[in-house]
């Protein structure tokens, strides 16, 4: 599965890459503007996007992301946890918190190819 | 459709349970819960497509519960209802489909049905079990045979998974490959027996016999099929057919 990602924190954008790129099933594209990645998204939809979250503008690139390509899974990344919520308002398939980790990240590749499944491995976790 | 709404404080229970009935009219009952203990109890028997939950209950906490119900039924549809934004996260965590802030109104509930992470499909009516004991279910309650044999007949086209059987294999199956004429006619009193039981239900097209047996599958949900498919609701357990000791070739497959 392709991934594109999009954080104004380069720092946080290569961990990501690196990340994703480590398991076989998935290989990460990086954006360094909402521009960029809305018009690769139009021209080749990706699997998943994971998009740096700093207001309006960001809303406006989930939005066009959803029209232009509605199976494409989409993450919010943000430090604020409280911005979880939006996740479920704008319909978003992820939350990662900054910084990220990389197991977090492991779980959420998991879960955006297998949603039942991880829905299971984590029951039978006990969490 | 089935649906739970589970809320400590009744007057807000009552406005949730008000908003789903004016959405969802005849097309779901649904069910209110004051108890977590009582819904949970409820849910082992009658596990519900969709669940309304409020996170801050006396005792105990919304995500813990719906943690306990993903572990009944991992396809359910979670959606929190909710006066706090700070849970969110966690309701991600336990794959919830939306995170509503109250009080529930009948837009909210629209939203949150165009949301869902487990798209309802529309079940049919017949449900062919082969996982444990051989059974075949009509809407939930299971179908009567008249004979074991008819019933047994049943099986092994499931078993055939609708290729067609003919009369000489069948009788070989039912009689020990009997072919004589006497067991002729008894197989073709059992396939119309067999024929005539399932149009009492409705479903006589079911089972088709011209130049042979098959049974459409098309028309069932079958454990079997759902397993092959790769749904992990579904899973083998090591038992499959256990009545008939035809099953014991296919069981071995499985196994493998």
């Amino acid at each position: 599965m392709q991934i594109y990602v999009m954080d104004r924190d380069y720092e946080v954008m290569k961990k990501l890459e690196v990340w994703i790129n480590g398991n076989a099933k998935f290989e990460a594209k990086c954006f360094t503007g909402l521009q960029a990645l809305t018009e690769a998204v139009k021209r080749e939809p990706p699997g998943a996007v994971i998009l740096d979250f700093d207001g309006q503008n960001s809303y406006s690139a989930v939005r066009t992301i959803q029209r232009e390509s509605p199976q494409t899974q989409i993450v919010m990344l943000s430090e604020n946890k409280n911005k979880a919520v939006e996740l479920f308002e704008l319909g978003l398939s992820g939350f990662l918190m900054k910084p990220p980790d990389e197991e977090k990240v492991s779980e959420l590749l998991f879960r955006l190819q297998h949603p039942i499944l991880a829905k299971l491995k984590t029951n039978k976790e006990g969490t | 459709m089935l649906i739970y709404a589970i809320d400590d404080e009744k007057a807000v229970l009552h406005y949730t349970m008000k908003a789903l009935k004016e959405y969802f009219k005849e097309e779901a009952e649904i069910l209110p819960f004051s108890d977590v203990d009582e819904m949970l109890a409820s849910f082992q028997t009658r596990p519900a497509d969709i669940a309304f939950l409020d996170i801050e209950m006396p005792g105990y906490n919304g995500i813990e519960l719906a943690a306990k119900l993903n572990r009944i039924k991992p396809d359910l549809n979670l959606v929190f209802v909710t006066g706090y934004d700070q849970y969110a996260l966690e309701a991600f965590d336990v794959y919830a489909s939306d995170y509503m802030k109250k009080p529930c109104s009948v837009e909210k509930i629209e939203k949150a049905m165009q949301k869902l992470r487990y798209p309802i499909a529309k079940e049919k009516d017949i449900f062919v079990k082969t996982f444990g004991n051989f059974d075949v279910f009509y809407k939930g309650s299971p179908i009567r045979f008249r004979s074991e044999l008819e019933k047994e007949m049943l099986a092994y086209l499931v078993d055939r998974e609708g290729a067609l059987v003919s009369r000489q294999e069948m009788a070989g199956i039912l009689f020990e490959d009997d072919f004589s004429r006497a067991k002729q006619v008894h197989l073709s009193k059992i396939a119309e027996r067999l024929s005539k039981g399932l149009a009492e239900y409705g479903i006589g097209n079911l089972f088709l016999s011209e130049n042979g047996y098959r049974v459409d599958l098309s028309l069932c949900d079958c454990d079997l099929t759902e397993w092959k498919m790769g749904n992990p609701i579904y899973r083998f357990t090591g038992e499959y057919m256990e009545q008939y000791s035809f099953a014991e070739y296919r069981k071995g497959m499985f196994e493998k």
